[in-house]
């Protein structure tokens, strides 16, 4: 489950490239090839492992004309996508614990 | 299954250097799409099947001027290696890649690409003798053609590349898109066919060019033509009732023809070069989407859609290449 606290990243399984403002990313495993949108290229960019769920969707809110609550409900959704993808992974902690559900 | 077991009974014994006893003492030079490959180490068998496979591209040794990219050849002893049936199996070369080495086992074959300080090859082969040769030597050319492209800013594309004798175009796509029809049909009208299956895209003065290599599909190999051609534009295929040309955004082109690059869109040390080469192919070129009946009338349509190229920099690469 993602949260508003979850801190996420680029998974370390991926490549990627903004070319006209989409990602095109590329799954090493099998060569598999994601285009993302603008949005979806946005959050890739701006998941760095440092910010959290809740002021990445706080930041790009701001740009959106849409209800503040669906449209984190929809981030977090798409974020699920992408982690389900192994596009994105949940930055771990040296302890072991994950940040999911903090 | 950790890499190698599948073909080697022993995968830790891989070889770590580029050592071993040679199959001979010939060699072969090959020259393509500005690299010269030498290979050495054959046995008189190997080096006859080399020389008339690749007949059209025998070269003279590098002058230094051009890029030399040498491979050694070793034995290998057949019982290093599984013997399973092969019926219904899609043969596909197992990889380990490395910042600076790739590690490739297959039938009969174990090879090393080396980086270090420039793109050279190992191949140790368990056979001299055809049809295994053939597909050891022809496996290992391939990949080694694909590094060296990329080390050069250019790429080895999954395509069809016809050309009208002063113009090319590359079509390219999913197996089963049109390749080799769309080739056949650009023949029957009259035009060139690099390769219905491989094609080398390399920038020669900040202009793309396609070019053949000796790697072809269902049309077999072209003869003769050594020729670049500048390319006009990129398509991909697909069959269908009529024919169109709709544009193709640079993105999904992008993403299109990073499927199509094969060998190097899985090395992760070097999938990023190979982004910056066809980011710099699909901004300089038009791209379309080509659905294309079974005639050559979308001959007209893509002369028409001839744009010239829009010159820029050659992008730099990162990877340690060469």
């Amino acid at each position: 489950m993602i949260e508003a606290a979850t801190l996420l990243k680029p998974s370390s399984a991926i490549r990627y490239r903004i070319i006209d403002g989409e990602a095109i990313v590329v799954q090493q495993t099998d060569a598999r090839v994601l285009n993302l949108n603008v949005l979806g290229s946005r959050i890739l960019t701006a998941l760095d492992g440092q910010t959290s769920v809740g002021d990445l969707v706080a930041r790009l809110a701001d740009d959106y004309e849409v209800d503040p609550e669906v449209f984190a409900a929809d981030v977090r959704r798409y974020l699920g996508e992408l982690e389900a993808a192994h596009v994105i992974e949940p930055v771990t902690t040296p302890a072991g614990g994950g940040a999911h559900g903090l | 299954m950790n890499f190698g077991g599948f073909f080697l009974k022993e995968p830790g014994r891989f070889p770590a250097e580029p050592m071993g006893v040679p199959w001979g003492e010939e060699v072969v030079d090959l020259a393509m799409s500005g690299s010269c490959f030498t290979f050495t180490g054959l046995s008189p068998r190997q080096a006859a099947y080399v020389r008339q496979r690749y007949g059209d591209f025998l070269g003279a040794p590098s002058d230094g001027d051009t890029p030399a990219v040498p491979t050694q050849l070793f034995r290998a002893a057949a019982e290093d290696f599984r013997s399973f049936a092969q019926r219904g199996w899609t043969y596909t070369l197992d990889r380990d890649y490395g910042p600076n080495r790739v590690r490739i086992a297959g039938l009969d074959l174990m090879a090393l690409l080396d980086w270090s300080p420039h793109l050279s090859a190992a191949l140790w082969s368990a056979t001299e003798t055809t049809p295994g040769f053939n597909l050891v030597f022809d496996n290992v050319f391939r990949m080694v053609s694909a590094y060296a492209l990329l080390a050069r800013g250019g790429v080895l594309l999954h395509s069809a590349g016809v050309s009208d004798g002063t113009w090319a175009w590359i079509g390219f796509g999913h197996s089963g898109a049109g390749k080799s029809t769309f080739s056949g049909l650009a023949l029957d009208a009259g035009q060139r066919v690099l390769s219905d299956d491989l094609n080398a895209l390399c920038r020669e003065d900040g202009l793309w060019l396609a070019q053949r290599v000796p790697f072809a599909g269902e049309l077999g190999p072209t003869h003769g033509d050594d020729r670049s051609y500048p390319l006009a534009g990129i398509c991909r295929l697909a069959k269908g009732p009529a024919h169109q040309l709709a544009p193709l955004a640079r993105p999904e082109a992008l993403a299109a023809l990073i499927g199509s690059a094969p060998y190097v869109n899985q090395d992760p040390y070097r999938v990023l070069d190979l982004m910056t080469s066809l980011e710099a192919l699909v901004r300089a070129l038009d791209c379309h989407d080509l659905t294309f009946r079974k005639d050559a009338g979308f001959w007209p349509l893509l002369a028409a859609a001839a744009r010239p190229q829009r010159l820029s920099p050659a992008p730099s690469l990162e990877a340690n290449h060469d």
